[in-house]
C-alpha cells in the first residue's frame, strides 16, 4: 500500500515515518511517502525515506504527488498549527485541496489528525483559530460523500519523542531546571497526556485494518491530570536532583498571591500573583471519553518520560 | 594491565601545567621523561617533577621504550619529532597548529596512516561541555539547516617569541587561533570548505599578522571567521543561525532558541535553580585540557586510531589556513617558512 503522508517533518509525521522504518508493521507492506515542500529539510527524515514535492495550497502540485506516487491512501497530518496568518489557506483550504486530489486519484482510505475540541462530542474552543480551522476541515470530511473511506483521530495533548518545535520544552525545562517564584509551577492546571506513539499506531491500525473496520472517528485520549502529576513525573525522569513542591490552591489563593503581588511591587519578583490563579486547560476531556483509542496505550508516565529522555538525546536537559 | 609509557616533548606551561600532570593521573598511561631544549628550564622542570629530563626529543626517544609522544613545541618543529616518533611506532598527541603548511601536516598524517598510530591534534573547544551539547544539537538538526554561522576568537598576544617569528610559526594569529574553531567547524559543517574571502592587518609593528578575517563556505553555508591579538582576558563565541533556531556560545555560556522556546546553559548545565529574575547555574570546575589529553590516552590504550581529531583533521585546517593567506596575498616564503600550494580553491 502506497501512503502519501502530508506534514511528515511535523511531530506525529516523524515518529509515524520512524515507527514504520523501525518495522512497526513487522512487513513491507505500507510505503510511506512523503510529501514536502520544496523548501523543508528533509535531514530529520529516517534515511532513504521517499519524498514529493508538493504544497497544500498548490492543486496542480498535490494531482501530480498523487500520479507520481501512486497513492492507495492518505495521511494528511499536515497543518499549521501556530502560524494563525497560514491556518486559513493551509489548514482548510489546504485539506479541501488535498481532498479533491485524492478523490481524483481513486484513493482508498484517507486519514485525518484533528484535535480533541474539533469531536463533535468535546466542546470546541471558539477562541482557538486552530480548533476551528479543524472544525472546518471535519465538516469537510463528515459532512460530505467521499469515494474514498474516512478516518479521523482526535488526539489531546501529545507528548513524546522528536519535539522539534520544543513545544513542550517550557514544561520540562522548568522542573529540571527547579523554577521557582513563577508560574506556572504551583498553579492549578489539568492534563490529558497521550502518547505521540499511541497516535502513530491509531494511524497504522487505520491503514492496515479491514476496509471499513477503521472508518470514522477515533478519539487518542489518555486519563486527565492534575498539574502536581504531570509535573512530579517530569521531576522523576528529568536529570538531575528536580522538586516539586504542592502547594493547595487556598494557599495560593490567599497566601502566594497576594505575597508576589507584594514582591513585584518592590522589584523582587518578575511577575505579579494574578498568573499563579490561571487555570490552564490542556487537552481535558469528560470522565466517560477518558483513555479512549482504537490500540492498546502507553501508560501516560512513559509518555511524559520519553519526552524527556528525548530533550536529554538531543542536549536540551 | 601496564601503563603506556609516555614522552613529552617541550617543557612549556601547556607541557607542565596540564601534559605531565594529565598522562600521570591517567591509569593507563604513565609520564618517564621529557625533552626541553632550554637547559634552566630542564632543570627546574626535571627537578620539579622527579622526571628524567633530554635536551631533545631524539635523545628521549632513544633513552626509552615510549609508546606515547606529546609534543608541545613551536609548530615548525612539529614535523621532524612527529616522524621520529611514529617512525619509533609511538601514538602521538601533537599541540596545534600540527604544522606551518598543509604539505607538512600531509607528510605527519600519511607517515602516522603507514605507521598505524593513534593520532590527535590538541584543539580544545570541544572539550568544553557547552561545545560538546552544542555539537549534539547541530548534529540532530535542533536548528533545522544552517543558514550562517559566524565566529569570533580575541586573544592576548602570546608571550613567547616565537608566535612572531612565521619561520617558527607558520604564521600570525589565523595559524594560531583558528584551528580551535576550524576543528569545531569541521565536526558540523562537514569536510570541504572554500575560501571565499580573506584578509589580514597588522595592528602592531609585528613581522606576522595580528588580525585575520576568513570567509568560508562549507556546502552552501556561508561561515566567517575573525580572530585578533588583542589586550583582552580572551573570548571565543560562536553564532549559529538555522532555519528553525540559532545559537551562541563560548565555553562558558550556551544559549538559544528554537521556534521562540528559548534554552540556556553554564559549563554545559542547567540552572539549579530558575528564580524568572535570575538563572543561578553551578560552579564551572570543567578542565578541557585535561579532558582532551585524557580523551586521547583512552584512544591510545585501546588502540582506536578514530580520536576527536587525528592528524587527517590537522592537514584540512592547515589546508584552509593556507588557502586563506594565500587569499589575503600573505607569503611566507623567504621568511624561512615552508610554503606550499594549498589545495582549497581561494575566491578571489
Amino acid at each position: 500500500m502506497n501512503v502519501l503522508v502530508t506534514g511528515a517533518t511535523g511531530f506525529i509525521g516523524l515518529n509515524l515515518l520512524h515507527a514504520l522504518d523501525e518495522g512497526a508493521t513487522g512487513d513491507g507492506t505500507i510505503e510511506l511517502v512523503a510529501m514536502v515542500r520544496p523548501s523543508t529539510s528533509t535531514a530529520r527524515l529516517p534515511e532513504g525515506t521517499e519524498t514529493v514535492e508538493a504544497d497544500l495550497r498548490d492543486p496542480d502540485s498535490l494531482r501530480a504527488a498523487m500520479v507520481e506516487t501512486d497513492a492507495d491512501a492518505v495521511v494528511h497530518l499536515g497543518a499549521a498549527v501556530y502560524e494563525t496568518a497560514e491556518m486559513a489557506g493551509t489548514n482548510t483550504v489546504g485539506t479541501e485541496n488535498l481532498v479533491d486530489a485524492a478523490a481524483e486519484a481513486g484513493v482508498d482510505r484517507f486519514l485525518f489528525v484533528s484535535t480533541i475540541g474539533a469531536h463533535p462530542d468535546v466542546p470546541a474552543d471558539a477562541g482557538s483559530p486552530y480548533q476551528q480551522s479543524k472544525v472546518e476541515s471535519e465538516r469537510l470530511l463528515f459532512g460530505r460523500e467521499h469515494p474514498f473511506e474516512v478516518s479521523a483521530l482526535y488526539p489531546t495533548y501529545i507528548f513524546g519523542p522528536r519535539d522539534y518545535r520544543l513545544t513542550r520544552y517550557d514544561v520540562v525545562r522548568i522542573i529540571a531546571a527547579n523554577r521557582v517564584l513563577v508560574p506556572p509551577l504551583y498553579t492549578h492546571d489539568e492534563y490529558n497526556v497521550v502518547h505521540v506513539a499511541d497516535v502513530v499506531d491509531s494511524l497504522i491500525h487505520c491503514l492496515t485494518a479491514e476496509r471499513g473496520g477503521a472508518a470514522g472517528r477515533h478519539l487518542v485520549t489518555g486519563p486527565n491530570l492534575s498539574n502536581g502529576q504531570v509535573l512530579r513525573t517530569i521531576a522523576r525522569h528529568a536529570p538531575g536532583s528536580c522538586t516539586v513542591v504542592g502547594v493547595p490552591y487556598a494557599l495560593t489563593r490567599w497566601g502566594i498571591k497576594p505575597a508576589m503581588d507584594l514582591l513585584y511591587r518592590v522589584g523582587v519578583s518578575p511577575v505579579p500573583g494574578e498568573g499563579f490563579l490561571e487555570r490552564g486547560d490542556f487537552g481535558t476531556v469528560a470522565p466517560p471519553l477518558e483513555s479512549q483509542a482504537p490500540v492498546e496505550q502507553h501508560p501516560w508516565e512513559r509518555a511524559l518520560a520519553d519526552t524527556v529522555a528525548w530533550y536529554e538525546r538531543v542536549g536540551l536537559l | 594491565m601496564t601503563a603506556l609509557a609516555v614522552g613529552v616533548v617541550g617543557a612549556g606551561w601547556m607541557a607542565t601545567d596540564y601534559h605531565i600532570p594529565a598522562f600521570s593521573d591517567h591509569p593507563r598511561t604513565t609520564v618517564v621523561g621529557f625533552a626541553e631544549r632550554n637547559d634552566d628550564r630542564r632543570e627546574a622542570v626535571a627537578a620539579e617533577t622527579g622526571l628524567p629530563g633530554y635536551a631533545d626529543a631524539s635523545a628521549l626517544v632513544r633513552a626509552h621504550d615510549l609508546d606515547v609522544l606529546s609534543i608541545c613545541t613551536p609548530p615548525s618543529t612539529h614535523e621532524p619529532i612527529f616522524l621520529e616518533a611514529v617512525g619509533h611506532g609511538c601514538h602521538v598527541l601533537c599541540e596545534k597548529p600540527l604544522a606551518t603548511t598543509a604539505g607538512s601536516a600531509r607528510r605527519m598524517a600519511d607517515a602516522a596512516d603507514e605507521a598505524g598510530v593513534v593520532t590527535q591534534v590538541g584543539y580544545l573547544h570541544r572539550y568544553y561541555e557547552n561545545y560538546r551539547r552544542a555539537l549534539r544539537l547541530l548534529d540532530e538538526h535542533l536548528l533545522g539547516d544552517i543558514v550562517e554561522v559566524t565566529v569570533a576568537h580575541h586573544s592576548a598576544p602570546p608571550s613567547q617569541g616565537w608566535y612572531y617569528d612565521p619561520a617558527l610559526s607558520g604564521g600570525g594569529v589565523a595559524r594560531d587561533l583558528l584551528p580551535h574553531s576550524l576543528d569545531v567547524l569541521f565536526e558540523f559543517l562537514g569536510p570541504d570548505p572554500t575560501v571565499t574571502d580573506a584578509s589580514v592587518r597588522h595592528l602592531r609593528d609585528r613581522a606576522v599578522e595580528d588580525a585575520a578575517r576568513v570567509s568560508l563556505e562549507f556546502d552552501g553555508v556561508p561561515v566567517t571567521l575573525s580572530t585578533t591579538w588583542t589586550q583582552t582576558e580572551g573570548v571565543s563565541r560562536f553564532m549559529v543561525v538555522g532555519t528553525e533556531g540559532w545559537l551562541e556560545l563560548d565555553a562558558e555560556r550556551l544559549e538559544g532558541d528554537v521556534f521562540g522556546r528559548p534554552f540556556a546553559f553554564e559549563g554545559g548545565r542547567l540552572p539549579i535553580v530558575d528564580l524568572g529574575i535570575a538563572d543561578l547555574f553551578p560552579a564551572n570546575d570543567e578542565d578541557a585540557h585535561t579532558a582532551r589529553i585524557h580523551d586521547f590516552a583512552d584512544h591510545a590504550a585501546a588502540g582506536d586510531l578514530d580520536t576527536a581529531a587525528p592528524a587527517s583533521r590537522g592537514v584540512a585546517v592547515a589546508e584552509v589556513i593556507d588557502a586563506a593567506y594565500e587569499t589575503a596575498g600573505v607569503d611566507w616564503e623567504g621568511t624561512g617558512a615552508e610554503t606550499d600550494t594549498p589545495r582549497t580553491e581561494s575566491g578571489q
